[in-house]
């Protein structure tokens, strides 16, 4: 299983680099097409921002896995290590909870945001406001419950938890 | 009673370890079902937050100080910088400041600077021996110029919502930025003075260093001027001039240290971390922002504290702590859209001028985006610097101090923001 | 009783948000405060296409802004965005009492949960802003950048009229002025004075471009739980202070203009032989509005014969 989730890991890392290599083409065209050929291709900002999008939410998943979120870390060197252990595996069930409220949500916004378009992107099934911006989100939220509950079963199992990349 | 929970779970979740965004997320969600909001609003405001063309400047600064870092540009421009003020008591803090006021000056984002110039910075000032927490504090202290020193996107909010000239506004920052520079250098000069900071000194350089130091940093050295020229020329937006510089940086990169593949890709790899981790908490905060909005929490504490004015001086004391108070827990822009109406009734009632309003009011609230709990500019450093919130804080403590000076001096002195609108832009009347 | 959560995104001072939360007090007032409305202004609630898809999952019950906004829901209402397509205000006017146009209102209502209450907030007509001249003829803008929202309908105008549309948000678009990103603007007439962009571009064209009016938007649903008398009364109080805005925005007029003439910004009219060569040069676009999807086939010589 942990193999598993480590390759979707690496995978959506990589997907993750290639938008953000999508952002720099994208600008770089605008710029080009605007200022050597005076003929400015207009799709190139919704491109970048789409990218942007996607990038930041299936990233988030990732930063859960490796634990880089930022937050506080005042109860690190304050409680004995059995209560923090039980501290961090309801802060995860915390977090499973909340995002599985999320993915509901995204699932009633379906029926609306499947008929809107986004800026000047081409119609079409796979270019409408869910699939562009409500479905990196309950993607993400998805990732990160798998991550969650894996480290609620590394913790439960008493092991570190793992931290590849 | 709501309220009360709102805080008590918002500080509850922080405190036990939950990271800030997910601490967002579930206290905004608890709070929609006891107060009885529409519930659909969590996943509609969060999923669009981050909806916005300019946060794109982030992954691109972030992956330009990542690529300057990975491809041994950075080395050379603090190789310049040493030869030139490492004999002076501070040297480095001083270069640190000094950057982010020539990074201020193309740049409307405190994000940015922290973010880009911050990791080039940070990177540097540790390899030359300084701490990391002086490091990242005098970084996060800098970065809050980006939006004082124009251009400035908040500015440019600000004068949407009051209705005021931009160009005044713009004009009116430069002083008080500058001002803000200054006051950071003097912090660090005490703190090094009195031994609280160990800032590593070199004897000064001959002139053959620094005329090789010059040649080596050159290319690097021409990227604000390709950049500033790029914008003033109108050859693209600020936006787009993230882009640039890290293309820009690929090109001499490449040129001098080669094409090394495998530092490109893990510079921007660690882009994606950094910027996601961000970008995310941007996005949440928008559900956290509507509910404060449809509260009117801050206007209702504005409101009650209309009462208590008596004279202009009391009236700007209060605003400043008002502001001080909301941009602690606000993001900027989502704070001046809610305070800004308010302000401008108190000001008019005072006969407080708006341009000065205006850049007291930014002034004040980017010390917010260095402190917790909602602090952009603190967490970017933080991810950046890979250091823990309470020590940062901690070193920040006497920068906090400064800064909140310079804010009380920008209100109460308006000339120094007025000087150079009056005299290279007058009004009419 | 009912509370209604309404929201708006232009800045306190500006007209329509004054003549908002003068729709709130009517509706409170004349319901004897059997129905609420509580105004938030300055893009509080978000976005305007957030505000308007947060209506259509009922998750907030109004919103007024721009007409044009409801092409977020239903792509056809940017038809009244396509440059120089009604002759004048008049025409502009038969249009907006069409069949045409309460087809698309229904259609809103139908899919959308998303009701007009009032079409009648009248905005000034959209103005040119350019920086040497005033224009004269579509020749004096051939090639020139303007400076476009990010949406399909304005920058396939604007490219029918022979600019190079750059598409650049709101927010920057200041900036982008000055520095010579974009080399002219278009602004409803009304907000030449707020937007600041006369301080860039001095010389102001009467064009009348378009006829922008601002609408009272509110969820189908949330409408349909008042009694009759009540929804009488909230439709007219939305009409009502649709009057008011136009007074307000009338009232503000001359003295912006006078304020701006003394900082050295030029207005000038443009007449009718020029606007007629411009909606000549929309006319020959309009095979490629329709296959691009912006224009229903058929709609634009139906929109012609209402002159
Ligand atoms: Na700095
Ligand atoms: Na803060």
């Amino acid at each position: 299983m942990t193999t598993l989730l480590s390759g979707l890991h690496r995978l959506t890392l990589w997907f993750c680099a290639a938008l953000a290599v999508a952002i720099i083409g994208a600008l770089s065209v605008q710029i080009v097409s605007r200022y050597v050929f005076n003929a400015p291709v207009h799709m190139t900002d919704d491109i970048a921002e789409i990218s942007l999008i996607w990038m930041t939410f299936l990233g988030a998943a990732l930063v859960y896995r490796e634990g880089g979120h930022i937050g506080l870390d005042l109860l690190d060197t304050l409680t004995r290590p059995a209560l923090r252990r039980w501290l961090r595996i309801v802060l995860h069930l915390l977090v499973v909870a909340v995002l599985a409220y999320v993915i509901t949500q995204v699932r009633q916004l379906y029926p609306l945001m499947s008929r809107l378009e986004f800026g000047t992107v081409p119609k079409g099934p796979l270019t409408s406001k869910f699939v562009l911006i409500l479905l990196p989100f309950g993607i993400g939220a998805g990732m990160t419950i798998l991550f969650a509950l894996e480290a609620v079963w590394t913790e439960l199992r008493g092991a570190p938890a793992e931290a590849d990349t | 009673m709501t309220t009360a929970i709102f805080l008590a779970l918002f500080f509850g979740l922080l405190i036990l370890g939950l990271p800030v965004a997910y601490t967002m997320l579930v206290t905004s969600a608890v709070y929609i079902l006891l107060a009885g909001l529409p519930e659909i609003q969590l996943t509609l405001r969060a999923s669009g937050g981050i909806e916005s063309f300019s946060l794109l400047a982030i992954p691109m600064f972030l992956l330009a100080g990542n690529l300057m870092n990975g491809m041994g540009v950075t080395e050379r421009i603090f190789a310049f910088a040493g030869v030139l003020v490492r004999h002076i008591t501070g040297g480095l803090g001083h270069v640190n400041v000094v950057a982010s006021i020539l990074f201020a000056g193309m740049s409307g984002s405190a994000v940015a600077d922290a973010g880009g110039l911050g990791s080039v910075e940070i990177r540097a000032m540790e390899q030359a021996g300084y701490s990391r927490r002086f490091s990242a504090a005098v970084t996060a202290a800098s970065a809050t110029m980006g939006p004082i020193i124009p251009p400035s996107i908040t500015l440019v909010v600000y004068g949407f919502l009051a209705e005021e000239s931009v160009g005044r506004l713009f004009l009116g920052g430069a002083l008080p930025g500058l001002l803000s520079g200054f006051a950071l250098m003097v912090i660090i000069y005490l703190l090094v003075v009195t031994g609280r900071e160990t800032a590593p000194r070199l004897p000064r350089a001959s002139f053959a260093e620094v005329v090789t130091a010059f040649w080596r940093a050159l290319p690097a050295l021409m990227a604000p001027v390709i950049l500033l020229g790029g914008i003033l020329a109108g050859v693209f937006t600020p936006t787009e001039a993230s882009v640039v510089v890290v293309l820009y940086i690929l090109v001499i990169g490449s040129i001098s240290m080669g094409f090394d593949r495998r530092q490109i890709a893990e510079a921007l790899l660690g882009t994606v971390r950094t910027s996601a981790a961000t970008l995310f908490i941007i996005a949440v905060s928008a559900v956290f922002g509507w509910i404060i909005s449809i509260q009117r929490l801050p206007l209702e504490m504005v409101g009650l504290m209309q009462d208590l004015f008596v004279s202009k001086a009391a009236a700007i004391a209060l605003i400043i702590v008002i502001l001080l108070i909301v941009g602690m827990f606000m993001e900027v822009l989502a704070a001046l859209v809610l305070l800004v109406p308010t302000l401008l009734a108190i000001a008019s009632s005072f006969d407080i001028d708006t341009v000065h309003l205006g850049v007291t009011v930014v002034v004040t609230m980017m010390i917010g985006t260095i402190t917790p709990p909602v602090g952009l500019v603190l967490y970017t450093v933080m991810t950046v610097a890979d250091i823990r919130m309470g020590e940062l804080t901690r070193s920040l403590a006497p920068f906090y101090l400064a800064m909140i000076a310079v804010a009380l001096l920008v209100a109460f002195v308006p000339q120094i923001t007025l000087f150079l609108p009056d005299l290279l832009m007058p009004t009419a009347q | 009783d009912v509370k209604w959560t309404f929201g708006g995104i232009n800045p306190p001072g500006a007209p329509v948000t004054q003549a908002s939360k003068r729709f709130a007090e009517l509706v409170t007032e004349r319901t004897e405060g059997r129905v609420q409305v509580d105004f938030y202004e300055g893009s509080q609630l978000g976005s305007g296409p957030a505000q308007i898809e947060a209506m259509a999952v009922g998750a907030q019950e109004g919103y007024i802004s721009s007409g044009s906004n409801a092409s977020n829901l239903v792509t056809e209402f940017g038809v009244v965005d396509i440059p120089f397509v009604f002759e004048d205000q008049d025409h502009f006017l038969a249009f907006m009492e069409s069949d045409l146009a309460a087809g698309l209102q229904q259609r809103l209502r139908d899919e959308f949960n998303v009701r007009i209450l009032a079409t009648n907030w009248f905005r000034l007509p959209r103005v040119f802003l350019t920086k040497e001249s005033c224009v004269e003829s579509p020749e004096d803008i051939a090639g020139k950048r303007a400076r476009s929202p990010n949406l399909p309908m304005f920058v396939a105008g604007w490219e029918a009229i022979g600019t190079v549309p750059v598409t650049i948000a709101y927010g920057e678009t200041y900036m982008a002025l000055s520095q010579g990103v974009a080399d002219m603007a278009e602004s409803a007439g009304e907000q030449v004075f707020s937007s600041k962009f006369y301080e860039v571009l001095p010389y102001v064209t009467d064009a009348q471009m378009m006829y922008p009016q601002n609408s009272v938007y509110v969820a189908e649903s949330a409408f349909q739980q008042l009694s009759d008398e009540d929804k009488a009364i909230v439709t007219q109080a939305a009409e009502d202070a649709g009057d008011y805005f136009v007074s307000l925005v009338e009232e503000q007029t001359a003295p912006n203009r006078a304020t701006m003439e003394a900082e050295g910004v030029t207005f000038c009219e443009m007449s009718a032989e020029t606007r007629a060569a411009f909606a000549a040069k929309v006319a020959d676009s309009v095979p490629a509005f329709e296959e691009e999807g912006l224009l229903p086939e058929g709609w634009w010589d139906q929109i012609q014969a209402m002159k």
